[in-house]
């Protein structure tokens, strides 16, 4: 793993990549000072053998996350992860009947010596899909950098709607119609476009797709039942909407009643997701695996804060529910050294072991990368690689494209 | 082992392209309504009436001797008999099961004062805890 720091820039990139649908490339600052999101010129190159390897963790790491998820229902350990009671028979539920489920994405520390190690698991509501699936692949097919790319995500994707579909088709006797929902208070574009990119992928597996903005979906109080504004029943809804949030509002008693009737609407993610997306994960996950000699070297030490080993002076801490980055904390020998803000936290906090992200330094300073490794339909689907200039990655960082076995032009 | 999608050529994304066009063109569709909706049954004036004489058993727009409809828009929720809404909702025929659906009420049957018919998801707490729904 290698970051090549004077690629070719494409001309007109930026109008390019906003027209294939990364319109939230420009980040405002606080400031108010306007970068690009996407870097152009720089990447990441890859050998073969090592991509091999990251897919053979990620694959590993999946399967940790199942028996981590039978551990956590198996054992009614619900109340440790602050899920609340309401939410737990559509847990189970799903977890037994595993309605569809599309992907997740695995966030890696990774510096191609050491073994990757697992930071955290988005696996309900994850972004960064279109600069991943769509923006990066067509730098690689334009620029020609590289043998190839770790990214079969857009074939995956479309695979895993047509099987999860059809599944749900043969055992409802319904052809679904799908709604894909984003938040409307969501005004960068990003979840909008990974929306519209999902639909590509439902249409492209044959079935119809419809957007909707979650503040639109309706509920039907005479039969309990969910409908967009024009009457359709929504028969299977992708939600970019975390179920911590879907639960919290006010038609979420009614979304976890009418999951459990006959005809209900199917919610992609499924409930059980929320035994993933939380970070309570973590310690689970080093409980049950950290000794194994193979699995245990993906896995960073992680406990629940109120378990946390004496001898701990320096560790990341992270809350249970966070997102991109808000309320995690570095603390060294006992003092928070870096903390980022937010309004997570009150639910509770994991601890993990203080890995420091590497540094590929380049002219312009440090660069500290996350590997973002996707899983479509429970597979290895590739990859998408943030970085920052600290070693907390929030939503300030930068998208780098990425190769396998580049060559440098003589 | 192939790593990368079968066919080495651009992705065919239309909804996508079409999505960002739009976006960048300054209409983004889809988030400009997020006020809650909200229905109550009225009289001719816009004066919130009984929810009975909106009941679509009670002969389609006409009950009680006058004309009453469903009056959709973005008010409060609870307000009492007697008040006037202002104008600018949308009138909906209590007889019209279509409108109704339409609507994002029940097709048929009696529409409580105030039901909240919309808006239930993306309001609550969660949303906002200052950071995007995605991960």
């Amino acid at each position: 793993m290698r970051r090549i720091e004077s690629g070719i820039v494409r001309p007109g990139w930026e109008a390019e990549i906003e027209s294939q649908g990364l319109v939230y490339n420009r980040t405002h600052l606080p400031g108010g000072a306007v970068r690009s999101y996407w870097r152009e010129g720089p990447f990441y190159d890859f050998s073969m053998a090592e991509v091999q390897e990251l897919e053979g963790a990620v694959s590993q790491l999946f399967q940790m996350c199942v028996a981590a998820g039978d551990h956590l229902v198996d054992n009614d350990l619900f109340d440790r992860l602050h899920i609340p009671p309401m939410a737990r028979p559509q847990i189970r539920r799903t977890w037994a009947e595993e309605p569809p489920s599309i992907y997740g994405r695995f966030d890696l520390r990774y510096d191609g010596e050491g073994p990757p190690k697992l930071l955290e698991f988005n696996a309900d509501t994850p972004t960064g899909l279109v600069e991943s699936a769509v923006t990066q692949w067509n730098w690689h097919l334009f620029t020609g950098q590289g043998r190839d790319q770790w990214n079969a995500l857009h074939d995956t994707l479309v695979s895993a709607w047509r099987r999860n579909l059809t599944r749900w088709e043969r055992r409802t006797g319904v052809r679904p119609r799908v709604h894909l929902a984003w938040t409307s208070e969501e005004t960068s574009g990003e979840d909008r476009m990974t929306v519209a990119y999902l639909m590509d992928t439902v249409v492209q597996a044959g079935y119809e797709a419809i957007e909707l903005v979650v503040e639109d979906i309706v509920l039907d109080d005479g039969d309990g039942r969910f409908y967009d504004q024009q009457g359709r029943h929504l028969d299977v809804v992708f939600k970019l909407y975390p179920w911590e949030w879907l639960v919290e509002d006010e038609f979420g008693p009614a979304v976890l009643a009418d999951g459990m009737r006959p005809g209900g609407t199917t919610w992609v993610e499924p409930a059980y997701k929320m035994l993933w997306s939380t970070k309570a994960l973590l310690p689970v996950l080093w409980q049950l695996f950290g000794t194994d000699p193979v699995l245990g070297q993906y896995l960073l030490p992680a406990y629940f804060a109120d378990e946390m080993p004496s001898t701990w002076r320096t560790y990341v801490r992270k809350p249970l529910w966070g997102r991109e980055g808000a309320n995690v904390a570095i603390v060294r020998d006992g003092e928070v050294t870096v903390q980022l803000p937010g309004r997570y936290g009150t639910e509770g906090f994991v601890v993990q072991e203080f890995a420091p992200l590497p540094d590929f330094a380049g002219v312009d300073g440090p660069h500290h990368p996350v590997l973002g490794a996707w899983v479509v339909d429970g597979e290895p689907a590739g990859l998408g690689i943030r970085e920052s200039d600290g070693l907390i990655t929030d939503n300030l960082s930068f998208f780098v494209p990425h190769t396998i076995d580049f060559t440098a032009p003589r | 082992m192939a790593v990368s999608n079968r066919v080495r050529a651009a992705l065919t994304t239309t909804v996508l392209a079409t999505a960002a066009t739009g976006f960048m063109a300054g209409c983004a569709a889809g988030g400009e309504d997020d006020e809650e909706q909200v229905a109550y049954c009225t009289d001719e004036n816009g004066e919130i009436v009984d929810e009975d004489l909106c009941d679509d058993d009670g002969g389609g727009g006409f009950g009680g001797g006058g004309l009453f409809f469903l009056y959709l828009g973005g008010f409060r929720s609870g307000l009492p008999v007697g008040t006037v809404l202002p104008p600018g909702g949308t009138r909906i025929n209590p007889g019209d099961s279509v409108a109704r659906q339409r609507a994002g009420l029940p097709a048929t049957g009696k529409v409580s004062a105030g039901q909240r018919v919309s808006g239930g998801i993306g309001s609550g707490i969660g949303n906002r805890a200052g950071t995007g729904a995605g991960s």
